[in-house]
């Protein structure tokens, strides 16, 4: 597969992945699966599982953020509840009604009725009542400076009149100088130790006419921004307030605020950061303030996917890898080494040439099946190979015997005795002498048609042969016996030691030009039997030697190759003779039969 | 009368050759016998025969070799092989060389006859037409280019009359007589004593006898030793042995 892809790129990729041993070839296929494999999980993670994530983390967020809001909500609920005690109180009425100043007698009733709700309602710092005058009475845990006139003339004054009577949240914070006097920041309300306070304020009407009748403001210390979100914390989570869009309280996130381009929507939600260090950044507007509460926190798979799903996912993994193994170990155990195996007997068949079968132990499957049909096609070829042979030796057998009937032996017998009487009549005795040699030699030659004849026989044959050859061609040589008498009547293939006589006639001693000796030896020598036919003629060359033992059956040498090969066939052995010779000296041919104690 | 040589390694077959026909009735008579190819080629040209039995089978030189030089050097010349009847391999090789006749062994008188008897009517039909022309003149110093050129070339088994012949341009029968008038001694002689001198130079050296044959250019031991003898008076091996 991945050689394929490969191979359109680059030409020799292809047909280098096709050399590789089966073996190879499969290591890097599965190679190639566990790298689908990996990028298969990594895309479902980026495309899938990640986006999944992300959604349920911001969701998570968002719930967050709306938990904390809801808290401040909850906040400005009990300070509502308390200013409604407030503005349904006679003493609060009456004295807002009366336009009478602050030190009478209503005045006192309405600052008891503060100090009383403030005794129940905790966490309060001040309670502030202005009337239309902005004369005013109040009750407060610390120190407190009032600016009445900022009750008009701040930012908010505006919205807190639009409200008819619903209460704003507003913040008091000032900046000081070197010099402990507040040199800036936007504030109605100070405290001896400065610390922000948050106030909420409100239009107090009159309950028939529904007529402003005066103010009312409520200060709590700023810490209560601080307890809406502290059950929220975990982690390296974190959270800050923002009024009008500047850092007020808690972590300063004014930079994180804004990362995100967009304020306009109550809330929005941004992760950023790079890969494994991420963060979700988000903003939330408080309905009815000009706070808003900004988030920081930590964004990571662990915190979204359970553990379990995290295990069975590595386990699976592990489990497709071990299962792989599993099968290239099959394949390695079922396949390729049974091949492997197969094709070295093979090879060690092609090598040697001999057919020796294949000893591998295999299952009873395919390549089983393929081993035992080499081997029984090694058997059949084994039985063809024995059935040529028995072939070749019939047809060898039956060669010789065809020749030896061409001749009819008494008609030529009877012949040659009355030739050799009328020779004898005339008084030719040299005539007669050589009729008489002739006759010899063929019963002897044809010895009644046996194959295998007494060595004296052969020795002979090969007198007389000799004999005649020296009528035909003149006294050119001399001819020598050796003989160990005891060896005489081992039986030999017939036609033994004539056509080495023959050879050495004609390519030994004709050739010389001078007279010649041809010797017959037969000894006995390490129970191995000798016949040796010794020339003084011309000699060979090695190279003569090596064309007579490649001659063929038209070839005037053939009788030599022809004879050694039927020794080689009675002896059951390649090692049958040995040629010596010198150029211009002699040759000398020996025939080695082992006598295997018979005699 | 018709000259007849017999080329036959088997002197009993050259002798029943010879006892078998009546040559007289036939006008022809034997005028040279050859051992073996190689003899032939260096005698043939002394001999000058109209008819040749050849045998097909003889060592150094067999009878389709010889031959085809015979015809190549006298065109005219009648050519009878004998073959033994196991020799079909040679005899297939015969055809188309120009031999006249093929006769099997063992030989048959009337066979015999009745061949020599066809080739006889056919060469009185030819003679008539036989005439021959004379090439260019001849001189002393041809002659002893001539001479110069067996020195250098005797060693070849393939120089003879009519090869030196073709050299030089000349007829042989005209190169042959003016050899003699120019030098006063035969073509062949000449050629004989060059190699024979040789010969017993290479004796003297312990050549062997089949070896220095073949040096002089008459591969044919046999022929060779023949020779050796008319020329030294001994054998080789005596010369040899009385040389130490």
């Amino acid at each position: 597969m991945c050689g394929k892809s490969g191979g359109k790129k680059h030409g020799g990729l292809f047909a280098k992945f096709s050399s590789y041993p089966l073996v190879k070839k499969i290591r890097y296929l599965f190679l190639f699966v566990i790298c689908v494999y990996l990028a298969f999980f990594g895309l479902v993670y980026v495309f899938f599982i990640r986006n999944n994530l992300s959604d349920y983390a911001e969701k998570k967020n968002l719930n967050t953020l709306s938990a904390i809001s809801g808290n401040l909500t909850s906040e400005a609920d009990r300070v509502s509840d308390m200013s409604i005690l407030i503005m349904t109180d006679d003493a609060v009425i009456s004295y807002l009604k009366s336009d009478a100043g602050n030190y009478t007698k209503v005045a006192k009733e309405s600052v008891n009725t503060l100090y009383d709700l403030m005794n129940v309602f905790e966490g309060i710092s001040s309670i502030y009542i202005f009337d239309n005058n902005l004369n005013y009475v109040s009750a407060s845990r610390s120190v407190t400076t009032v600016f009445p006139r900022k009750l008009l003339t701040s930012a908010w004054s505006q919205d807190m009149i639009d409200n008819a009577g619903g209460y704003i949240i507003t913040v008091n914070k000032a900046i000081l100088g070197e010099n402990g006097n507040p040199v800036s920041g936007d504030y109605m309300f100070r405290t001896k130790l400065n610390e922000p306070l948050i106030t909420f304020v409100r239009v107090i009407n009159d309950l028939g006419t529904q007529k402003p009748i005066g103010y009312l403001a409520v200060n709590l210390p700023l810490t209560i921004l601080g307890d809406t979100y502290e059950d929220h914390v975990e982690g390296d989570s974190r959270f800050g307030y923002l009024y009008y869009d500047k850092y007020i309280y808690g972590d300063d996130l004014t930079a994180e605020f804004n990362l995100i381009p967009d304020h306009s929507a109550s809330h929005k939600q941004k992760i950023v950061g790079t890969w494994g260090n991420e963060r979700i950044i988000s903003y939330y507007r408080l309905p009815g303030s000009p706070l808003t509460l900004v988030s920081s926190e930590r964004f990571y798979a662990g915190q979204v996917i359970p553990t379990e799903t995290a295990l069975i996912i590595v386990l699976m993994i592990v489990i497709t890898l071990a299962s792989m193994l599993l099968i290239s170990a099959f394949i390695s155990f079922y396949i390729t080494k049974p091949i492997k195996g197969l094709v070295h007997s093979m090879d060690a068949v092609a090598r040697t040439g001999g057919l020796q079968k294949s000893k591998l132990f295999l299952p009873d499957d395919e390549i089983g099946h393929l081993k035992n049909r080499y081997n029984s096609m090694l058997d059949e070829i084994d039985a063809l190979f024995k059935e040529l042979i028995v072939k070749e030796k019939r047809i060898r057998n039956d060669e010789f015997r065809a020749l030896q009937e061409q001749i009819k032996p008494h008609f030529l017998y009877n012949t040659l005795d009355t030739l050799a009487f009328m020779a004898s009549e005339d008084g030719a005795d040299d005539v007669y002498e050589a009729l008489q040699t002739l006759s010899n030699f063929f019963t002897n030659f044809l010895s009644n048609g046996s194959s295998e004849i007494p060595l004296r026989t052969e020795v002979e044959v090969v007198k007389d042969y000799l004999k005649l050859q020296k009528y035909r061609y003149g006294d050119i040589f001399d001819d020598e016996y050796v003989l160990q008498d005891d060896l005489l009547d081992f039986k030999v293939p017939k036609l033994i030691l004539q056509p080495l006589v023959e050879n050495s006639l004609y390519h030994g001693v004709r050739l010389k030009g001078e007279k010649c000796v041809i010797r017959i030896s037969i000894f006995e020598r390490d129970k191995v039997l000798h016949l040796v036919v010794y020339d003084s003629g011309v000699g060979m060359s090695k190279e003569r030697i090596k064309g007579i033992l490649k001659a063929d059956r038209n070839d005037d040498s053939f009788g030599l190759k022809g004879t050694i090969e039927r020794i080689r066939y009675f002896c059951d052995r390649e090692d049958v003779f040995e040629i010596r010779s010198e150029e211009g000296l002699f040759t000398e041919v020996d025939i080695s039969i082992p006598l295997d104690g018979k005699k | 009368m018709y000259k007849v040589m017999i080329i036959d390694d088997e002197k009993a077959i050259r002798g029943l050759l010879k006892s078998s026909v009546n040559w007289e009735l036939l006008s022809m008579q034997i005028a040279g016998e050859a051992e073996s190819g190689i003899e032939a080629v260096n005698t043939i040209d002394e001999i000058r025969p109209d008819i040749a039995f050849v045998d097909i089978k003889m060592p150094f030189m067999n009878g389709i070799e010889f031959s085809k030089l015979a015809i190549k050097r006298y065109p005219k010349l009648k050519i009878i092989i004998l073959s033994a009847f196991n020799e079909f391999e040679y005899a297939r090789q015969c055809i188309g060389i120009g031999i006249s006749e093929f006769l099997v062994k063992p030989i048959n008188r009337k066979e015999i006859q009745e061949t020599l008897y066809r080739i006889k009517t056919e060469l009185d039909n030819k003679a008539a037409e036989n005439t021959e022309e004379e090439p260019p003149v001849m001189t002393t110093t041809t002659a002893e280019k001539i001479k110069e050129y067996l020195n250098t070339h005797y060693t070849s088994p393939d120089l003879n009359l009519t090869s030196t012949a073709m050299v030089f341009g000349f007829n042989s029968n005209y190169l042959s007589r003016m050899f003699r008038t120019e030098t006063g001694i035969t073509f062949c002689d000449y050629l004989f004593s060059r190699r024979m001198e040789k010969a017993v130079e290479l004796a003297k050296k312990k050549t062997l006898m089949y070896q220095a044959a073949e040096k002089v250019g008459i591969p044919d031991p046999n022929y060779f030793g023949r020779c050796f003898k008319k020329y030294t008076g001994k054998t080789y091996s005596e010369y040899q042995k009385s040389d130490e």
